[in-house]
């Protein structure tokens, strides 16, 4: 906190002393904007002609230096074309500089806010506008990158306010730890932790596996309208800069600034109406009932996960009154969000205030999500040779939510007969209504009104992230930078089942609660020299940084409450209470440098390295080096400079880029070198070890990666593509895997293996139209990914990652030999000629049971976004359409479904079936087998439907879909009726519809939801549809109003 | 201008020499959970990691040498002494045997030698042995040599005979460490952590001197075996009641709770054999079959181990029991006081076999509520688990005297073991405060003089057999020294050993029909329990392979001690 305070006092003395430096002598200032899209182009570089006067641009454009009337301004920036003033009487020279012919200038952020041209870099990076995520109105602006990133992975969790949305570049690499991206924001790392579940305090009847309640990625936290850009670095280069954190990649983010001029205020609103419309199918011919006979309270236990109503009794009674459970079930979900900016300053500072608040209500009852952020940055020049900037961001939000998966809602209304009226939940007095007349609390799963009314769950964060950039011109070609940075946040939640609900029954009910505190800071410091010699142009970075990372989950829990419907610890049984404490504490050091070499605007050589301290390996007991080092060179040749293809008509743009770089990583998790105890409450107490065992012997997980691609624009720039192919390998994964207990551990840490991953990546924009009245753009992004396991971490046959093993026997598993997407689960037996071996008193095929299998590959054949955008006048119409091909998607509802009898696969039951096979009797596998002419009647044979004659193989699917992502009509309001009044300068209303439809050949309701939650390791639970609701329809409306 | 370089270099310097600072980065110790715990942290864990991989299995083994049986279905597969494929059931004594104490009595061992504490490096070599003799006896060749290395992920199995010697040794160099006085003063003692014996090394000895013996007995049927060298063990070893290795429970939330107890309801539908009631009801020791008219011949301690239902009228007081394979026949009938009073699902309903928690239940009355009133003998919430009783080490020590040829003594043991049983259920307390094994009074000294005195009990050296004493071994250790029992009856080969004297099997009125066997079983008894499957056959195949595990009738492959 006392930090905090220090970071707001040095903001507000630079801001002071900003303004007071005003009243110096005969400055020339103004503001450098580029012709092309009229935004302020930073680090220009401003010289008086004759003079050794020099300054640079600052973030927002604008410059000031000392000079005397008649002298002569140089603007030189790359890319630009040199342009010279005069200085006339005026104190103030704004100029536009104009792009140089074939020579587009894309610049982007890298490392710590440092621009880049487009043209240096070796390595593929990909641009995406703030304005075009915040358009999209995502609740979740995670979400907003799919298909607009190529290789973007976007798997959300579910279709409920506050869902988790993990987001994987290229491909997992890491078999058992984190594949996610790291956040920058404004150079500072942005916490994206997931809530773990296994940091909560553990229930006797409430699994928590991360597969039951889902916790927002905290990346979310970011409010879309603050975002200027997102830069995307899919490669290991990201470590380059960012060190161990980026080797799975970074989304960097730059935050609008304040810019000078007039005070401007920016208000906008959204409304927006959502609706659930894709849900797995059931069938209402066949009510409840085994082998064709009815019986209302007949039930099945598919993989003794308990009893639910099982449906092959006979047909409906034709004036069977049905009930619409589904539709009485989910509501119109309604968010309502307002933002509001201000901003302005002088030349010599600027600031911007923006808040944003919303608030949803759920599609689900009683789910809803609020969130307000408030954001206040600011720049100022403190004087010729500094600049400071500044930013505070508080967040606040609270998430009501509801259960998923197993025992969740969706899966109960599912399952709820339709002759039932399931908005009937209570009895008067207030209890648990049981729709079976022999069942009880423990054993009738609960009514999905009960569940989301009575079993509650809410989630509470409190949020503040700063930063704190100094940069420093000493000399001309010097530049000085550090920036610190804060992300500090409270996060609280509860779930609770409750006393009459079916697993807290037996407890008597269930409370769990958490408190998470996670602090970080950050600080990086580095010295930047330029150097022109010649034809050669020199950049030397030499920086080093210091990261802190602390998180700690104090989890409390409690059973046999003593007032039914009374959420707090103190209601629960003091002797039930248990409390867990986890403490992650990581610090990092690095020490970088990077050096350009670039030639005549046309060769680029670059070369990173690093040494980087970690502290996840240190040992207070053997001796270990946690320094390791790794890098990255890239040679990137704009071919088009040659004298020969300058002239080019068609090609306005070439080059070829190559890079190879390398990252070490850490394991996932602290304390993992050192001996493992944990707490027992068992009798006496005491500490032993937990089920994962230490491996003091850890190295770094080592990836190396190298891509090489193009960049080609043609037609004046009317089309470009980007290219790019990569192959990366990785190994010494650390993992903490099951194996044999005789390591004296359930699961152990090892380090091993090998992975690779090889992928193309692809981006094409196409100017279609460009009239004055009519623009049309297009843009593509295509990627293909191909991850396999060439080797297993210490040989071990296979690693499973339990949190996915939500239904029958299927998970995501690795095998030597495997795709790392592998799905594993039962297959039926097969004699040696693969035919289907039948039991001879069954008549039915037998399963491999817990005996696992490689069943599918949820990797994309491919993947392509298509953007289009359309402005007619005062319209601008666009669209994201997202496609994909192939993957595997387990449609774990189907087949849960199928085991009860209310899939629609098992209406075909009056049918006599002839499985096609051999007898198990013996001769199976010799030449002359005993074909089998069992004939089953399914209708009278309920165990035609049971795990043992399906098997989850039957319910993969390789799954192709186009969605329409979003899609936005804005209407400007036009210039001539703005005109008319002085106070509004601009307005525009605009209505943008999200997951407006899909066309997909995928049986289930929506194939990308994730088992588990953005906290996942490895491959995680994407494509595995099993308890997710599907992602809601949405439509907004709203306007944008400028003061 | 200068200032701000110097000021740059000042800052620079600064994250330079932190960043080249080692000590910065010493923070990978877990603020939450000591990472270095002394042994006398880790030890309370250890005693409490035992009852759960035996109570575990126990559920499974109970029912191969019908301690029990399933009352709700017939035909179960684990009664008819088959197993349960791709499943860990069984395999919580391979759990606990590397992962709940394996790799901590190392640790404990490691670290107490360390420290000097050569008790706690005592006890817990004492404890592995215990474990790996549990580990060997219950799935033949295990892990042994190659255990708990680092860095490996497939280990290599030793036969059994290795494991043997292995834990023979284990259990002498536990007592030479037992043996040792030269502590070091500023290390914690034994006495702190140990809630069994309190530290004291006599009792740790003596219990060692136990395992020792039970690790010389087993192999009966060799040539090598040496009986004298068993009864010199057992003389060393527990000699009264208070010296019985009991584990107790604190019984205040489920994981210190006893897992045969009512909280924890894992007995749900076991239910006592028939075999165990005649033992008791004095049908089989006294060779009369038990009727009202022969009450005399009851073994006092029946109401105080089994649970009699609300028909009396069969002969020993109400105490029924199931035939393995069979479910009660009248598992489907509700309580006996919803039907119409003589009427015949009234008079069924009362003969249902009782639950080992009680007379005259047939439900768990208390799942998940804490009850000292729902208990019987060692089926309660907070009741201890004995590990090594007395009155076992008596009965070892006569088998050991009656193969010698020394009836004298053997007939001295197999009385002081049946009477230690009888102090067993008496013992007024335990440690920990758990509840009395007794059920309503002790029994009386004129009740055990009349047992002692009565046709159950053989008196003189003529007619003492074999099977008396195993068979009164199977009593005392009834409910809870399953795997030894287990052992037992495979070193007589279940049936097929007949008693030299009485011609008869030595386990005189167990039940086997090798026709009746699980399918599995190819028409043979079990002989040892597959690995754990989690751990073995997902993850260490190649050695089941190698020693025949992946064979459908593995578990009746007969073990290496039992065999001549």
């Amino acid at each position: 906190m006392r930090k905090i305070l220090l970071l707001m006092l040095l903001f507000g003395v630079g801001v002071f002393y900003a303004n007071s430096s005003l009243a110096q002598a005969r400055v020339i200032s103004g503001v450098v904007i580029g012709d092309d899209d009229n935004t302020p182009l930073r680090d220009v570089t401003v010289t008086v002609k004759g003079k050794s006067n020099a300054t640079k641009t600052n973030q927002v454009g604008s410059y000031s230096i000392t000079a005397n009337t008649g002298d002569v301004l140089v603007f030189t920036f790359i890319d630009y074309t040199r342009q010279e003033a005069i200085v006339g009487a005026s104190d103030k020279v704004n100029i536009r500089l104009v792009q140089a012919q074939k020579q587009l200038g894309e610049v982007v952020v890298t490392a710590y806010g440092t621009r880049k041209s487009k043209r240096e870099l070796g390595y593929s990076a990909q641009d995406v506008k703030g304005e075009e995520i915040a358009e999209t109105q995502r609740d979740n602006w995670i979400n907003a990158l799919a298909g607009r990133v190529a290789g973007a992975n976007i798997t959300p969790t579910s279709g409920v306010p506050g869902a988790s949305t993990s987001i994987v570049l290229r491909g997992a690499v890491s078999l058992g730890g984190n594949n996610q991206p790291l956040f920058v924001v404004d150079g500072v790392p942005y916490d994206n932790q997931t809530m773990n579940q296994e940091n909560l305090a553990s229930g006797n009847s409430v699994a928590l596996g991360n597969r039951n309640s889902d916790y927002t990625n905290r990346a979310a936290d970011i409010n879309p309208a603050d975002i200027e850009s997102v830069t995307i670095l899919k490669g290991p280069e990201a470590t380059a800069l960012y060190g161990s954190d980026g080797a799975s990649g970074a989304i960097v983010i730059t935050t609008r600034k304040g810019k000078s001029g007039k005070a401007t205020v920016n208000y906008d609103n959204s409304f927006r109406f959502e609706k659930v419309y894709r849900f797995p199918e059931i069938q209402q011919v066949y009510g409840r009932g085994t082998a064709g006979i009815a019986d209302q309270n007949a039930t099945v236990n598919p993989y003794a996960a308990g009893a639910i109503s099982a449906y092959f009794g006979p047909k409906y009674a034709p004036d069977t009154k049905f009930y619409d459970n589904v539709n009485a079930f989910f509501k119109t979900g309604f968010t309502q969000k307002h933002n509001i900016n201000v901003e302005g300053g002088s030349d010599v500072s600027t600031y911007r205030l923006s808040v944003n608040y919303a608030n949803q209500e759920g599609v689900v009852p009683m789910t809803g999500f609020e969130k307000l952020s408030i954001r206040l940055g600011g720049t100022a020049k403190v004087s010729q040779k500094i600049n400071i900037s500044t930013s505070f961001n508080y967040v606040n939000t609270i998430t009501d939510k509801s259960t998923k998966g197993a025992g969740g809602y969706l899966l109960n209304l599912l399952n709820f007969p339709s002759d039932v009226d399931v908005r009937d939940y209570q009895n008067t007095d207030g209890s648990r209504k049981i729709y079976k007349s022999n069942a009880s609390n423990s054993t009738e799963f609960d009514n999905p009104f009960w569940d989301v009314n009575k079993n509650r769950s809410q989630d509470k964060l409190d949020r503040i992230t700063g930063n704190f950039t100094i940069n420093i011109d000493p000399l001309k070609w010097l530049n000085i930078k550090t920036i610190t940075g804060l992300d500090v946040y409270s996060q609280t939640g509860d779930l609770l089942i409750h006393p009459l609900s079916r697993s807290g029954f037996s407890t008597n009910g269930f409370y769990s609660v958490y408190q998470q505190n996670t602090k970080n800071l950050n600080n990086v410091f580095q010295v930047t020299g330029r150097k022109k010699f010649g034809n050669f142009s020199n950049a030397l970075t030499l920086g080093a940084s210091v990261d802190d990372y602390k998180t700690r989950i104090d989890a409390q829990r409690g059973e046999r409450f003593y007032e039914l419907n009374f959420a707090s610890l103190n209601n629960t049984d003091p002797t039930s209470r248990d409390a867990k404490t986890t403490i992650m504490n990581v610090r990092k050091t690095r020490l970088f440098a990077t050096y350009s070499l670039g030639y005549n605007n046309m060769v680029y050589l670059s070369f990173a390295g690093n040494r980087e301290g970690n502290s996840t390996f240190m040992s207070k007991f053997v001796e270990k080096n946690p320094y390791f080092n790794y890098g990255a060179a890239s040679i990137s040749f704009v071919f088009t400079e040659l004298k020969a293809l300058n002239t080019l008509e068609w090609l306005s743009y070439g080059k070829l880029r190559a890079s190879y770089g390398t990252t070490g990583k850490g394991p996932l998790l602290p304390y993992v070198i050192d001996y493992t105890f944990q707490s027992q409450i068992t009798t006496g107490g005491g500490y032993a070890y937990g089920f994962t065992g230490n491996n003091f012997g850890l190295k770094p997980e080592f990836t190396k990666n190298f891509e090489f691609g193009t960049e080609l624009k043609f037609l004046k720039n009317r089309i470009s593509l980007d290219l790019t192919h990569y192959s990366l390998r990785s190994k010494d994964q650390i993992l903490a895997a099951r194996s044999s207990y005789g390591t004296g551990y359930v699961i152990k840490y090892f380090n091993g293996g090998l992975v690779e991953n090889k992928g193309i990546e692809a981006t094409l924009n196409v100017n279609a139209v460009k009239r004055k009245n009519f623009t049309w753009d297009v843009t593509a992004n295509f990627d293909r990914n191909r991850g396999k396991i060439l080797r297993m971490p210490a040989d071990l046959p296979t690693y499973y990652d339990s949190d996915t093993w939500v239904l029958g026997n299927l998970r995501s598993q690795a095998y030597a030999g495997a795709f790392t997407g592998n799905l594993s689960g039962s297959v039926y037996l097969r004699n040696a000629n693969g035919e289907l071996i039948i039991n001879p008193t069954t008549g039915l095929p037998a399963s491999t049971g817990a005996d696992f299998f490689i069943v599918g590959d949820r990797q994309p054949d491919f993947k392509v976004g298509l953007i289009n955008t359309f402005s007619y006048k005062d319209f601008t119409l666009s669209f994201n359409l997202d496609f994909r091909k192939g993957g595997d998607v387990f449609n774990g509802n189907e087949f849960w479904l199928y085991l009860q009898g209310l899939s629609k696969r098992t209406l075909d039951r009056e049918k006599p079936v002839n499985i096609t096979g051999v007898l198990n009797d013996g001769l199976q596998n010799t030449t002359n087998p005993t074909r089998s002419t069992i004939t089953i009647y399914p209708y009278y044979r309920s165990d035609y439907f049971t795990a043992t004659s399906v098997t989850e193989s039957d319910f993969i699917e390789s799954v192709n879909w186009m969605r329409l992502r979003d899609a936005t009509l804005t209407y400007r309001l036009p210039k001539a009726l703005m005109a008319r009044q002085k106070w509004i300068k601009g307005a525009s209303v605009f209505v943008t519809g999200t997951d407006l439809f899909m066309i997909t050949n995928y049986t289930g309701a929506d194939p990308s939801v994730n088992a588990n939650t953005a906290f996942a390791r490895g491959y995680g639970g994407a494509g595995i549809d099993y308890g997710s609701l599907a992602t809601p329809r949405g439509v907004n409306f709203g306007c944008r109003v400028q003061f | 201008m200068k200032k701000i370089i110097i000021l740059g270099l000042i800052v620079m310097t600064g994250i330079a020499s932190l960043t080249g600072c080692k000590k910065y980065l010493d923070i990978n110790s877990d603020p939450d959970t000591p990472q270095f715990p002394d042994p006398s942290s880790v030890f309370p864990t250890q005693l409490a990691a035992i009852p759960r991989g035996l109570q575990f299995d126990a559920r499974y083994a109970g029912r191969y040498i019908q301690n029990w049986s399933t009352g709700a279905t017939s035909n179960s597969n684990i009664d008819l002494m088959g197993y349960t494929a791709s499943s860990d059931v069984n395999g919580d004594i391979w759990r606990q045997t590397y992962f709940g104490l394996g790799q901590n009595l190392n640790y404990i061992i490691d670290n107490g030698i360390k420290n000097g504490q050569w008790d706690y490096v005592g006890a817990a070599l004492s404890l592995k042995a215990l474990m790996f003799q549990y580990a060997t006896d219950y799935h033949g060749p295990i892990i042994f040599t190659d255990a708990f290395k680092e860095n490996q992920a497939f280990f290599k199995y030793d036969d059994q005979e290795v494991v043997y010697r292995g834990v023979d040794s284990l259990a002498k160099l536990a007592i030479t460490y037992l043996n040792r006085s030269d502590y070091n003063p500023s290390s914690s003692r034994l006495s702190k952590g140990d809630f069994v014996y309190n530290g004291s090394i006599p009792k740790w000895k003596k219990f060692t001197f136990g395992l020792l013996a039970r690790n010389a007995h087993r192999i009966t049927n060799k040539a090598t075996y040496n009986a004298q060298a068993v009864m010199d063990y057992c003389d060393s070893s527990l000699s009264v009641v208070d010296d019985d290795f009991v584990i107790p429970f604190d019984a205040l939330k489920n994981d210190d709770a006893n897992f045969f107890g009512t909280y924890r309801n894992n007995l749900t539908t076991l239910r006592q054999t028939n075999f165990i009631v005649r033992l008791l009801d004095g049908s089989i020791l006294s060779g009369v079959t038990a009727t009202s008219a022969t009450a005399f011949n009851r073994d006092p301690r029946l109401k105080h181990i089994l649970a009699a239902s609300h028909d009396t009228t069969n002969g020993n007081g109400g105490f029924r029991g199931l035939d393995p394979g069979v479910a009660d026949p009248y598992v489907a009938l509700a309580n006996w006081w919803t039907y119409a009073t003589n009427s015949t699902n009234w008079i069924n309903a009362r003969k249902k076999v009782a639950i080992p928690f009680g007379d005259t239940l047939y439900v768990n009355p208390s799942s998940n509520v804490f009850s000292s009133q729902f208990r019987k003998y060692l089926f309660g919430d907070k009741v201890v688990m004995p590990i090594m009783t007395a009155s076992e080490i008596q009965f070892m020590k006569a088998e050991a005297a009656y193969k010698k040829g020394n009836t004298g003594v053997a007939l001295d043991a197999y009385t002081k073991g049946i009477n230690l049983h009888f102090d067993f259920i008496n013992r007024p307390n335990f440690p920990r405060g758990n509840n009395v094994l007794y059920t309503g009074n002790p029994i009386t000294a004129a009740e055990r003089t009349a047992y002692l005195n009565g046709n159950d009990v053989r008196r003189t050296v003529a007619t003492i057999t074999l099977s008396d004493i195993m068979l009164q071994k199977y009593i005392a250790l009834y409910g809870w020294g399953f795997f030894e029992t287990f052992v037992d009856m495979r070193r007589y080969h279940w049936t097929a050993d007949l008693d030299p004297v009485t011609n008869n099997a030595v386990y005189l009125g167990f039940t086997l029909d090798l026709t009746k066997l699980a399918p599995e079983n190819l028409g043979k008894p079990v002989y040892r329990v597959r690995p754990r499957f989690n751990s073995e056959y997902v993850w260490n195949r190649d050695e089941l392979l190698r020693i025949g595990a992946l064979n459908g009738d593995y578990h009746t492959y007969e073990t290496w001690f039992s065999q001549p």
